[in-house]
């Protein structure tokens, strides 16, 4: 094959999968050469995995439905080829690095592809040493894959991809899982490659980080239809800052430009992050709501959490920040009595929660899953949001106002014959804001979230997270992320654990003062953070990227350029 | 995602040796096993079985609820097998202790001795066969049934479901805990049998989803590394060394000695301990 030759040409691919009413996308031509990055962004749902599997194979070999168009690799039909023959070309990494996981050993996960191919054991010994110095994995070499952290994992699944040495990496959403070290480590893997003259495709939500890959060419899909393919400023002109996740500078200059205010439809007045409606922040008020004194716990034979101390409102916004693996949601379950506490004391109102039951806990806490099929079961959305106040004993009387508030809340009222749907049909997005109405159901004093944005866009989950933060009556939440900005606009205090003990605990802008233990927890400053400490007021908490844009904007407009802190079109280092 | 399952046995004798012979060792003692019906012999073997079960250095409290299961299972099948219905004892002179109501089954110091036997027997087989399941390291099983001659898809198969259980397990947990956060205890102990299973029938659909959706993930993942598209190597390289080959030969003699021994001699028949004849006499 001439290095010429497209290694994938998609051409006005359309596809519908069997049980579909609507193509899953339509259109779509995209031309791959050696050497380029191709970024694929766009909302939830707008048809990223369906092109990942067109491309991969696994559409039509693996999806049987209604193919319109052609894909080629290297020139040949992936029709025409065996999916052996595709890998030998395409790897790709999912977007679950859990699913993709199919070795009990880190050593088995990375000789599995070589082992299917019948490369020669010495070869794939050899692989395996200059694929795990490669992905700086090393030092998971000899342990068992179920005991990698969800980092960790995705590190390996991208290793087990690099296995099969392939000239086309595809990638789906790899950052989802990462802390932001992490995340830096793979696309600097990423670029390599390309440098080296393989292509990469990559699938991200986190566009602000994945440009740090320069891609050559974004891909903007949006409801399976292409809106833009073409290079990078392009993009960055038509994207909506409140669709997908741009750096702030991007966002300034839009603002500026005027396309903000226009793109979002409202007007110039900064919109501050929400806080619950009655939240007055006295929590010297009374005791508080949770309270972790010395707590430590352990799965299995592996401790988890040591000693940890603090002490959690009646009334605050509290984000819980960390690297993977670092104890963070085990912290959380041991206060549901999900996990046993091995040593030290949980209490909750001031009372010791030992002995109290996750049940009686339901009352007052309303906890979130991450993954929300895990907490679906019904036949119905009815049955499922009337199974709680059920076990609770309330009033059957009560339940319909109950249910339609609830649906109300979570936006999910508008839905046709929502109370008749069998839950697990839903969309992810509407499975996770029915499970935040499953915990509302019960009404909890305090909401507990872990990992809100995950597997959603920008857009959803900022829109999650303000409709969570505007509920009547709700005195606090609590919540998970490795969502760095969504933490810090959202929160009054910031948890910062690392190996299961709390390294910090304070406001946003007293947490990110300190850069070192920052970084030293897998975390990076982010363009907004630099923003926000540039520009946002010293009373204020943070801003969201609008909203401070759109405050630069109305001060400079308001003053003569060069008045408060110079011209602003670039950030600090 | 699959979840390895428990390596209890690691670094024990009986984990250093090529798996192999942990699966080839279960079949020669069922041979020998099952040739068996005098006691004493069984007895015999019921102590060799042990003690190659604690070369295996898995800690009792480790597999207590497995042993509490096994035993619990093959208790209530020798009862029924033996107590209850009298099986085998046709045409055997009996000594009768007294007879069951209702079923009319003779209790007799001949069928105390059988089911002694047959409780032995499936004792000796558990802690043969526990392990095939604690001291196999978990990249190895396939490989290990592949290299006993057992097709390369099948022999990932049986790897990806000695996982698949274990993972199955944490999805059961994961969905019980989501229902206990909202008032709900389906394991809590209340009501009858009766009672407790409609309280875990909720369970199922969520559990059915979850591993039906994690199976199609896996096939995908499998598929896109060019699983079962031709002939495999394996990374893992496995050698019986001359302990593992001394421990085959010692097994393969006792199933060899036994089968010749159940045409020849006794060992065939039901012995009964002469203190149990002489109790049931008066």
């Amino acid at each position: 094959m001439s290095d010429n030759t497209p290694l994938v040409e998609v051409e006005d691919l359309t596809f519908r999968y069997r049980r579909a009413t609507e193509p899953a996308i339509r259109n779509v031509s995209l031309t791959v050469t050696r050497g380029e990055v191709i970024l694929v962004a766009g909302p939830s749902g707008c048809g990223k995995s369906t092109l990942i599997r067109a491309i991969n194979g696994l559409i039509p070999h693996a999806y049987p439905g209604e193919l319109g168009g052609s894909v080629r690799l290297e020139g040949r039909p992936t029709t025409e080829l065996k999916l052996r023959d595709i890998a030998l070309t395409v790897g790709t990494v999912l977007q679950d690095p859990g699913k993709q996981i199919v070795g009990a050993t880190v050593e088995a996960e990375l000789a599995f592809g070589p082992e299917n191919l019948g490369v020669p054991r010495d070869e794939i010994r050899e692989l395996v040493r200059l694929v795990s110095e490669q992905a700086g994995i090393e030092p998971l070499l000899g342990r068992e894959t179920a005991a990698l952290s969800g980092g960790e994992r995705q590190l390996l699944a991208m290793a087990g991809i690099l296995m099969m040495r392939p000239r086309l990496y595809v990638v789906d959403e790899p950052l989802a899982n990462l802390d932001p070290l992490s995340a830096a480590r793979l696309l600097a893997i990423l670029r390599a490659l390309a440098d080296r003259g393989n292509a990469v495709i990559i699938v991200e939500h986190r566009v602000e980080e994945a440009l740090e890959l320069r891609p050559d060419r974004v891909l903007y899909l949006d409801a399976g239809a292409p809106r833009y393919v073409g290079p990078v400023d392009g993009f960055l002109r038509i994207a909506d800052p409140r669709a997908v996740k741009l750096s702030f500078d991007v966002v300034l200059e839009r603002a500026r430009a005027g396309g903000l205010a226009a793109a979002a439809g409202d007007g110039t007045e900064p919109r501050h992050a929400p806080a619950p409606s009655d939240a007055d922040h006295e929590s010297a008020e009374g005791p508080a709501r949770l309270e972790f004194r010395a707590v430590d716990a352990s799965i299995g034979d592996h401790q988890i959490l040591h000693g940890v101390d603090a002490s959690l409102g009646r009334r605050e916004v509290v984000a819980v920040l960390g690297p993977n693996g670092s104890g963070k949601t085990t912290a959380f379950r041991t206060a549901m009595q999900l996990l046993p506490v091995s040593a030290g004391r949980i209490l909750v109102d001031g009372v010791d929660a030992k002995g109290r039951g996750t049940a009686s806990l339901a009352t007052i806490f309303g906890y979130v899953f991450q993954s929300p099929s895990q907490m679906l079961f019904a036949r119905t959305v009815r049955e499922e949001l009337a199974f709680g106040p059920t076990n609770l004993r309330r009033d059957p009387a009560t339940f319909d106002a109950l249910i339609a508030d609830c649906l109300r809340r979570t936006a999910l009222d508008g839905l046709e014959g929502i109370l008749e749907r069998p839950p697990l049909t839903l969309s992810f997005g509407q499975q996770k804001r029915l499970a935040l109405a499953i915990a509302l159901a019960l009404q909890p004093a305090t909401l507990i979230l872990d990992e809100p944005s995950a597997g959603q866009d920008h857009q959803t989950a900022e829109a999650f997270m303000r409709e969570v933060l505007a509920i009547p009556g709700l005195e606090s939440v609590y919540f998970i992320t490795h969502d760095v900005d969504l933490a810090l606009t959202h929160a009054d205090r910031i948890l910062l654990f690392r190996d299961g003990r709390i390294v910090a605990d304070g406001p946003p802008k007293e947490i990110i003062v300190d850069e070192a233990r920052w970084r030293a927890c897998n975390l990076t400053p982010t363009s907004l953070m630099q923003a926000n400490a540039r520009w946002g007021g010293r009373d204020d908490g943070f801003l969201d990227a609008e909203s401070l844009a759109l405050r630069i904007v109305a001060s400079e407009q308001a003053a003569p350029v060069g008045a408060e802190g110079g011209s602003a079109s670039t950030l600090p280092d | 995602m699959n979840i390895a399952p428990r390596y209890l046995g690691r670094g024990s004798w009986l984990a250093r040796r090529d798996p192999r012979v942990l699966v080839l060792v279960v079949v020669l003692f069922i041979i020998a096993a099952i040739q068996v019906w005098d006691g004493r012999i069984m007895a015999a073997l019921l102590l060799l079985a042990l003690l190659y079960y604690r070369t295996a250095g898995i800690r009792f409290a480790d597999v207590r609820r497995n042993w509490i299961a096994a035993l619990t299972l093959l208790t209530i099948v020798v009862v029924v097998n033996t107590i209850l219905t009298g099986n085998r004892l046709e045409g055997v002179v009996v000594h009768p202790f007294f007879t069951l109501p209702i079923i009319g089954t003779v209790v007799s110091a001949e069928s105390l001795t059988y089911a002694a036997s047959q409780w032995m027997r499936y004792v000796a087989m558990v802690a043969v066969g526990f392990p095939v399941a604690f001291c196999v390291a978990p990249a190895d099983f396939g490989v290990t049934f592949a290299r006993l001659g057992i097709p390369e898809k099948f022999a990932v198969g049986v790897d990806l479901t000695f996982r698949f259980l274990p993972s199955l397990s944490v999805d059961y947990q994961q969905t019980i805990d989501a229902q206990r956060i909202r008032g709900h205890d389906p394991t809590a102990k209340r009501g009858g049998p009766i009672a407790r299973l409609r309280g875990i029938a909720p369970l199922l659909t969520p559990l059915t989803v979850n591993a039906i959706a994690g199976a199609e993930d896996t096939i995908d993942a499998m598929d896109l590394r060019a699983f079962g598209t031709g002939r495999r190597t394996w990374l893992r390289h496995l050698a019986l060394d001359r302990t593992d080959w001394l421990i085959l030969l010692g097994f393969a003699a006792l199933a060899l000695t036994l089968t010749i021994a159940g045409f020849t001699t006794s060992i065939s028949s039901i012995w009964t301990p002469p203190f149990l004849i002489d109790l049931a006499g008066r």
